[in-house]
């Protein structure tokens, strides 16, 4: 039973590690526009990169792959759109919640700061079907998040990004308002303290004095160590 | 495998050591050490959730700050009209700082991005690289008027307390006044850690009780700990809320009935359950499903004399007397609030065809299953404790056939009935709990079902959470009753008991990790 209990728990850590992303506070998810990809067609979106430690990327996707025959396929590529510096497979039934974005998770980039880099989605399906679909959400998106800084009421130089606008099956005519697709980058720094540093920070933010920084390190050590002992006495009561 | 032996010899040893050490024993150790865990991991979720997120909390600390001073207008609605206005056109669902609160609540929810936790999954706060938030540290600087932007103001009212305003409130309100100088941070979290305190006597209290059903030292040190990991029950009570002095009065009235059915009545007890479900009602309405609980407690004191059971069948003339009442004082105060219960008695199968259904959304919520992202991994484990539950209501009821029959077993059949009998009253007393808090709820949904006309209150597992301890209480009858069918003795079954309890133990454990940090951490974080 102990071997059980360890193992489920360091099932939970593993789950929590591979979220364990910072998502980019400069970019935003949100459902504008839809677009289709039916079976055999790919997409194409160049974004840029702020930071270093580039790890995952946030898509928001909805549909479904009905079967075993349907596959779509993940790729992180350099900005031509060309070498592959990652890939991710998802085969047979799967259905995909828009309310929830999908987690394209891969090895850290070191040096990804002020660079560009191409997502490629690709839809293989042998049959078409209603079903059979995969949709994403596309807008004007990239023009500033003024709005949402005068809705804080607080000043904050917004950042100028360039998006180039995706490419469906090679070609931009079929976005002719130069769409980009909702995408958000997430990153990773290097070694699990300086993660575990940035979460300390979030989690710091827009609370009493006595819950951030050094505090809320000596808080969560003891709340762990407290329930290593609580399992040990009972275990051994 | 020498290594473990060794880590295990090892820390016997040091536990044998502190105990001889601190002379409290080794169960009250444990009991201590469950109780400060629950305290640690309550602070540190209460940090987990961002301000104003918790049900329903930013209406309970405005009702907290109009207490403790800030009961002036700025402007005030004058009637219906213009009341239904506001609420349509000004008053935005996700947006708290658009709602009848204090100009510091609507302030601080605006200077904390509060419409992004209300809004969609994806949406994230804006974070800075910095221990502090955008805006924060000139925020904490400033003062903001305490007054009430809009009246009438949105409070959470008991319409049984003085002014419609209960004891939770009033106290906090003193909290609130005492650390007054501090930032609004400060005082919120404060009052959530008061909650997580007052968690823990609420837990001390689930323990005793525990302890008067009859189990030992072990199995209610191990049901306890199973409790405080119950991830539904742990993330409430984190909360600014009424419903954590409501379930604090609640264990202490159950473990005072405990006694009364164990040890009968005394001039203290009755005085005892007399004040303390008197400030459950003065808490919030819901405590009013105690006072059917007391008067069961008198019937079954009543009707073990002698000379009443002659009258008929065990059980027939207390459960009957029970139900009397129940109606007698659903009508009292249906009446008393103006609900007619004659005249809109046939929308009460209509209300129980759309609200039943839901029972499962009503379990799923109580046992803490949040439902963000994709994973069903909490639907899983949910399920798992649905079949356990189902066990051990299986047990329950072979525990109450074997002693409704008058039918005579040998072995092992004898044995479980033997211990049915002697649990019997215990039993009872705690399965009118469990439906008088049913019963008390789903007559306070239906009344605002029939008044709103649809399911507008519905049962969120949360309005279970006081039968908790009285929950797990009867599971682990079932499960013991179970566990001595397929036992050779009772020893045995309770060996087993407490090995099962331990998994449950570690399930509970594991959920609760899964829960917050791979669920609710990302949700705010990530």
């Amino acid at each position: 039973m102990l071997f059980v209990f360890v193992l489920a728990t360091l099932a939970v850590g593993l789950t929590f590690w591979r979220q364990f992303s910072f998502p980019d506070s400069d970019y935003k998810l949100e459902k504008g526009r839809r677009v289709e990809l039916g079976g055999g067609d790919r997409v194409e979106q160049v974004f840029w990169v702020s930071q270093d430690g580039l790890a995952a990327l946030e898509i928001l996707l909805s549909g479904m792959l009905e079967n075993e025959n349907t596959k779509l396929e993940f790729f992180l590529k350099d900005r031509n759109c060309q070498q592959v510096l990652a890939k991710r497979e998802i085969k047979g039934k799967r259905s995909f919640n828009s309310k929830y974005p999908y987690l394209f998770n891969f090895p850290r980039i070191k040096h990804s700061k002020n660079r560009y880099f191409c997502l490629e989605i690709e839809f293989t399906s042998e049959k078409s079907s209603k079903k059979n679909k995969i949709r994403f959400f596309v807008n004007n998106w990239f023009k500033g998040d003024n709005q949402r800084d005068e809705q804080n009421g607080v000043e904050r130089k917004v950042k100028e990004r360039l998006l180039k606008p995706y490419i469906l099956n090679g070609s931009s005519e079929k976005n002719k308002k130069k769409h980009s697709i909702f995408l958000r980058p997430r990153y990773r720094k290097v070694g699990i303290w300086r993660n575990i540093d940035e979460l300390n920070k979030r989690m710091s933010q827009y609370k009493p004095w006595f819950l951030k920084g050094k505090f809320l390190y000596l808080l969560t050590g003891v709340m762990f160590v407290l329930l290593v002992v609580e399992v040990g006495l009972l275990l051994f009561l | 495998m020498v290594i473990i032996e060794i880590i295990i010899v090892f820390w016997k040893n040091i536990c044998e050591v502190f105990v001889m050490f601190m002379k409290i024993g080794k169960y009250r150790l444990v009991l201590v050490v469950i109780i400060l865990s629950f305290l640690t991991r309550g602070f540190f979720l209460a940090t987990v959730f961002p301000i104003f997120k918790g049900q329903d909390e930013s209406r309970h600390y405005n009702t907290v700050q109009y207490l403790a001073g800030a009961d002036k207008c700025e402007r005030t609605l004058k009637n219906k009209e213009e009341f239904d206005l506001y609420l349509k056109n000004e008053q935005k669902k996700d947006d708290l700082s658009t709602y009848r609160y204090s100009e510091e609540i609507k302030a601080t929810a605006k200077n904390s991005q509060s419409t992004v936790i209300r809004g969609k999954y994806y949406e994230k706060f804006l974070f800075t690289d910095d221990l502090d938030g955008m805006g924060e540290r000139e925020f904490k600087k400033r003062s903001f008027s305490k007054r009430q932007a809009v009246c009438p103001p949105d409070l959470a009212t008991n319409f049984l307390a003085k002014d419609h305003l209960g004891i939770y409130h009033r106290a906090m309100a003193k909290v609130e006044q005492l650390l007054g100088q501090q930032n609004i941070f400060v005082r919120y979290y404060a009052l959530r850690f008061l909650s997580v305190v007052l968690g823990c006597f609420i837990l001390l209290f689930f323990y005793l009780m525990f302890r008067e059903v009859g189990f030992s030292e072990k199995i209610s040190l191990l049901l306890t700990a199973i409790v405080s990991f119950q991830p539904g029950f742990d993330i409430y009570l984190t909360n600014i809320n009424y419903d954590v002095f409501l379930i604090f009065f609640w264990a202490i009235f159950i473990w005072e009935g405990l006694r009364v059915v164990k040890y009968g009545w005394s001039l203290k007890r009755i005085l005892f359950l007399l004040i303390v479900g008197f400030l459950g009602i003065l808490t919030k309405p819901t405590a009013l499903a105690l006072i059917p609980v007391f008067v069961y407690l008198l019937i079954q004191t009543w009707f073990t004399r002698a000379s009443v059971k002659k009258l008929g069948k065990g059980w027939i003339l207390p459960v009957s007397a029970i139900v009397l009442f129940g109606v007698g004082l659903t009508f009292f105060v249906s009446g008393k609030i103006g609900f007619d219960i004659k005249k809109n008695f046939s929308s009460l199968f209509l209300y129980l065809s759309k609200s039943l259904p839901k029972i499962d959304g009503s379990s799923r919520s109580y046992w803490g299953l949040i439902g963000w992202g994709q994973s069903n991994i909490s639907l899983y484990f949910v399920w798992l404790i649905w079949l356990l539950e189902w066990l051990a209501w299986g047990g329950l009821l072979v525990f109450a056939r074997l002693v409704l029959t008058k039918q005579k077993f040998s072995g092992k059949l004898n044995l479980v009935k033997d211990y049915a009998k002697a649990k019997w009253k215990i039993f009872l007393f705690l399965l009118v709990t469990i439906l008088s808090l049913q019963v008390t709820v789903r007559w306070a949904d239906w009344r605002v079902f029939v008044y709103g006309g649809k399911l507008l209150l519905g049962t969120p597992g949360r309005y279970w959470l006081p039968n908790m301890a009285v929950h797990f209480a009867l599971l682990a009858l079932g499960w013991q009753t179970v566990l001595l069918l397929l036992s050779q003795n009772k020893s045995e079954a309770k060996k087993w008991l407490e090995i099962f309890l331990l998994g449950l133990f570690f399930l509970l454990a594991v959920y609760w990790s899964y829960e917050v940090f791979a669920v609710i951490i990302p949700r705010f974080y990530f």
